[in-house]
């Protein structure tokens, strides 16, 4: 495809489709109630804040905005903190079946939800963490670690061995060799997992809905998902919620696109 | 006192065995160099004696101590990879220092030590530098002071020029050969470049398919080559070898190869077990002249087939009885190529059972 | 040799938290419930053994086999338009052009959103009296708005579009990631053989791309199967049972009717389905994934 008009063509629909849904729901942020019930419906907004005001004051949203905060930042650490021995151990050490390790955590990446709900919420009744933030870390961090661990592998079997035997001659012991040299240079690695993961645990839905039932501890998506007027769906407040709940990961997106692209692909078609 | 000695050295991965039986020694200081094509086994050596892989039968010992149960950092060797394996993101500074580092030296001895080999490899412009904004000799420089600057027992080179390009590599083996002067220690060096170890070893050690060929002073690799593999793998172009069968009687060895006779006034029966047999002879293209030489020589006839000019040097080839001859000889003689042209040969090499049969000049 | 078995036991060390959690969160649950789905429904003293009863439930369940159904047409049909579209912005990104970090960052948004908030978006978009999707469509002509979401069909096709929106772009990034492998050079030699653009795409780049093409279906076709934020959100599964897929079915059976024993029964069911698709796919596909074992 190295047709000019056809490329241009294609980088148009690909980007409007794109961003033409959500920007209608941006523009709808920043109306006024009137201009939201317009039928027909009006296009540009009248420039007013109410609609933040209104979800960040009235129906407490940042309180939404700091747990989800709480739980996808303390999933991204956890994970991270547990994956990266993993991958470098499957990576780089002689582990007896790593294969079948590697293969099996695909196979857990591809449980559907609704298969472990049930007994997780009954180890979480037991252990008291239904309605906390850590009983939904806890799964999340399970939950994220294949993608993480497949990413991390990658990235460590990607460096020089030599560098390890370089270390191991230097006097390092398998640890030191992980956190003085090896880690250093898989930070685009690890960055790269952190990202995926903390996107992961923001926008989870289905557990969050099961764990936190009480509105102080809820997280984002149950905020937004169970948003309710009493009449009527508030559409203005909504969307601006939404705005809120994604503008971090708009953030993200536009200052680490490149990472995202290859961090995806790693566990998949490099493999 | 020995500076590296091997006792009956096995290795085998699974089910394939790379190393058989392999010893050698090497006196204090000495540069021994192992030689051979790749998959030779002279790498998986090297990392034994590194300990970085743990042989399966036999011992090594460094400095007169056996290492068999010492890990690599405690074994007091250094090594040079051949991809370097600078840690990227350390300085220059940095690379020299964390072995030193890792062993708790005091941070005046490793300045001290630092500042020593940046002097001697002249490095010291560079020492607060990243090694990807180093080129390729200067990464090279710098791989070799990290491991000048730990003052081990023992050197280990593991290919190291080979990522150099041909003007800067001949300049590095000049440098390593000074440096070895001007260090004394004992250095260990893998290479399958022949000329590198020519020039370097006071030993070669030749190994192909996981066994010692030979070992020996250069000049006795060259010359006395113990079997046909060292006479085909040391010289540049590679020795003529014709394979054919020889024949003992009264006036001596006939070798036959196709409607190629060379017949040798040659007693020595005790060294050859048959009367007939299978035999290899080795021609160096270097022992071949083209100009006319008295009866010391073998005089055979063939054709011109085609012309190499080195500048230095030419290399002709040449058809004789169906089988082919190359010839080393100096420039600026006229050979049209199909013309026939007499060749006189001044040495051969024959092997009878893979094995060197020494034969008096002829 | 003793510092090989060492060299073992630090390895495990070093996996040994990360199957921990894989084991207790992931593994024994999925056990647990296949065990819960062999008994009553309701926990307490009056828990009985059910074998395979429930199983047998469910074959006769219509609602079930209405979910089955549901689910599997929206695996279908959104995968099958993720991968084209996902193809078509592959090839998009994969050129180069000024600005291309900026493009890639903008397809990459949809699949940054939350579901959630696409799912209220799209219910949004498709309201019958503010949204856009009637203004674009109809709009002064008031009276004929369409309440998409009322209508059966246009309720089903609206929760494919949502999801078709949100992950195309994820779907074209595995296969980009496939497009970068395809050698620039044997696209100069089919150009210097004289094939036009589209030769050069169905003969070169369709059959090279294979392997990525398929790697992007297993993915989104397992997490296709998935789907639930976006039928909880836009329809509950509404009008009807029209748009309740499986996993929304064993939602409500299992947390709010609370019959445990059918519940995980359909759980494990999708599972088992899910397993059946997935092991079918990497034999074709993913036995080259796992071939991958470190030197």
């Amino acid at each position: 495809m190295t047709n000019r008009p056809v490329l241009l063509g294609g980088i148009l629909l690909a980007v409007l489709g794109s961003l033409c849904p959500f920007l209608w729901f941006v523009l709808t942020s920043f109306k006024s109630q009137i201009n939201v019930e317009a039928i027909p419906p009006t296009w540009w907004p009248d420039g007013r804040l109410v609609f933040y005001a209104s979800a960040l004051i009235e129906h407490r949203f940042l309180h939404y905005v700091r747990n989800s905060a709480i739980v996808a930042g303390g999933t991204t650490v956890i994970a991270l903190a547990v994956a990266t021995p993993a991958a470098y151990a499957l990576a780089r050490l002689r582990l007896p079946g790593k294969t079948w390790i590697l293969g099996g955590l695909l196979c857990v990446a591809m449980f559907p939800p609704i298969v472990i709900a049930g007994p997780v919420w009954q180890i979480l009744e037991r252990l008291g963490g239904l309605n906390t933030h850590w009983g939904l870390i806890l799964p999340y961090v399970s939950l994220t670690l294949p993608l993480a661990v497949w990413i991390l592998t990658t990235f460590f079997h990607e460096l020089p061995v030599e560098l390890e035997e370089a270390a191991r001659i230097d006097g390092c012991t398998t640890w030191q060799a992980l956190y003085k040299i090896m880690l250093p240079l898989a930070a685009p690695g690890l960055f790269t997992a952190a990202i995926l993961t903390f996107i992961y645990a923001w926008n989870e839905f289905f557990f969050a809905l099961l764990i936190l039932t009480d509105p102080e501890r809820q997280t984002l998506p149950v905020g937004i998902a169970l948003f309710q007027g009493e009449f009527i769906t508030p559409w203005g407040e909504l969307a601006a919620a939404s705005v809120v709940a994604t503008l971090p990961l708009i953030v993200i997106v536009l200052l680490f696109q490149r990472g995202i692209i290859d961090g995806l692909s790693a566990g998949a078609v490099k493999g | 006192m020995a500076g590296l000695e091997l006792q009956r050295i096995e290795k085998t991965f699974g089910r394939t065995r790379v190393l058989h039986d392999v010893s050698l020694e090497a006196g204090d200081g000495e540069f021994i160099v192992l030689l051979g094509p790749s998959g030779c086994g002279k790498s998986t050596l090297l990392r034994i004696i590194a300990g970085l892989e743990a042989q399966t039968r036999g011992s090594v010992s460094i400095g007169g101590q056996c290492v068999d149960d010492v890990p690599p950092p405690d074994r007091d060797i250094a090594m040079v990879f051949q991809h370097y394996a600078l840690y990227p993101h350390l300085t220059v500074r940095e690379n020299l220092a964390f072995g030193l580092k890792m062993r708790g030296k005091p941070q005046a001895l490793i300045k001290a030590r630092i500042a020593e080999t940046a002097a001697l490899l002249e490095i010291h412009d560079l020492l607060d530098r990243k090694p990807r904004e180093l080129s390729g000799g200067q990464q090279q420089r710098v791989a070799m002071g990290r491991a000048i600057v730990r003052k081990p027992k023992l050197f280990l080179f593991d290919e190291p020029l080979s990522n150099l390009d041909a003007r800067l590599r001949t300049s590095m083996r000049v440098e390593l050969k000074r440096l070895h002067q001007r260090l004394g220690t004992t250095m260990v060096y893998v290479t399958h470049d022949q000329t590198e170890a020519m020039t370097l070893g006071h030993a070669i050690v030749v190994m192909n398919h996981g066994r010692i060929q030979q070992i020996g002073r250069p000049e006795q690799i060259y010359h006395e080559p113990a079997n046909p593999f060292v006479a085909g793998f040391i010289g540049n172009p590679p020795m003529n070898v014709f394979e054919g069968s020889f024949r003992l009687d009264q006036r001596g060895l006939e070798f036959r190869a196709g409607e190629l006779t060379f017949r040798f006034p040659f007693q020595a029966r005790d060294l050859i077990d048959a009367d007939t047999g299978m035999a290899t002879l080795g021609v160096r293209p270097e022992d071949v002249t083209l100009e006319p030489q008295g009866s010391e020589c073998i005089a055979i006839t063939g054709t011109i087939d085609l012309v190499e000019n080195l500048g230095n040097d030419s290399i002709v080839h040449l058809m004789v009885k169906g089988q082919s001859l190359t010839v080393r000889t100096s420039p600026g003689l006229r050979l049209p190529a199909g013309e026939s042209i007499t060749a006189y040969v001044k040495n051969f090499h024959l092997f009878i059972n893979e094995k060197r049969v020494p034969l008096p000049s002829p | 040799m003793t510092k090989s078995t060492q060299k073992h036991t630090t390895g495990w060390l070093m996996a040994f938290p990360a199957l921990m959690f894989v084991a207790v969160f992931s593994l024994y649950p999925a056990m647990d419930s296949f065990l819960l789905s062999l008994y009553s429904d309701f926990p307490g003293p009056e828990r009985s053994f059910a074998g395979f009863g429930h199983y047998a439930e469910l074959l006769q369940d219509p609602v079930a086999h209405q979910a089955f159904i549901v689910t599997l047409g929206f695996v279908l049909l959104s995968t099958t338009l993720e991968l084209l579209l996902g193809t078509g912005i592959a090839l998009v990104v994969h050129e180069r052009f000024r600005g291309l970090g900026w493009v890639r960052a903008a397809v990459l948004i949809p699949w940054a959103i939350p579901t959630v908030v696409a799912a209220q978006m799209w219910r949004f978009l498709l309201n019958d009296q503010y949204g856009a999707v009637n203004a674009i469509l109809f709009g002064d002509r008031v009276e004929a708005y369409v309440p998409w979401l009322a209508d059966p069909w246009m309720a089903f096709g609206a929760i494919v579009l949502a999801d078709v929106w949100k992950t195309s772009s994820f779907a074209g990034l595995l296969v980009l990631a496939g497009l970068q492998l395809i050698p620039e050079e044997t696209h100069d030699a089919a150009r210097v053989d004289g094939a036009t653009a589209w030769q050069r795409f169905r003969h070169i780049t369709l059959p090279m791309l294979k392997p990525a093409l398929l790697t992007a279906l297993l993915f989104r076709t397992i997490d296709a199967f998935r789907v639930f934020d976006l039928v909880f959100v836009m329809t509950q599964g509404g009008p009807g049972d029209a748009t309740q897929v499986i996993q929304f079915y064993g939602y409500k059976t299992l947390f709010t009717e609370g019959r445990v024993g059918y519940g995980t029964t359909i759980s494990v069911t999708v599972f088992v389905a899910m397993a059946i698709l997935s092991l079918f796919y990497v034999r074709t596909v993913g036995s080259k994934l796992l071939q991958r074992e470190p030197a």
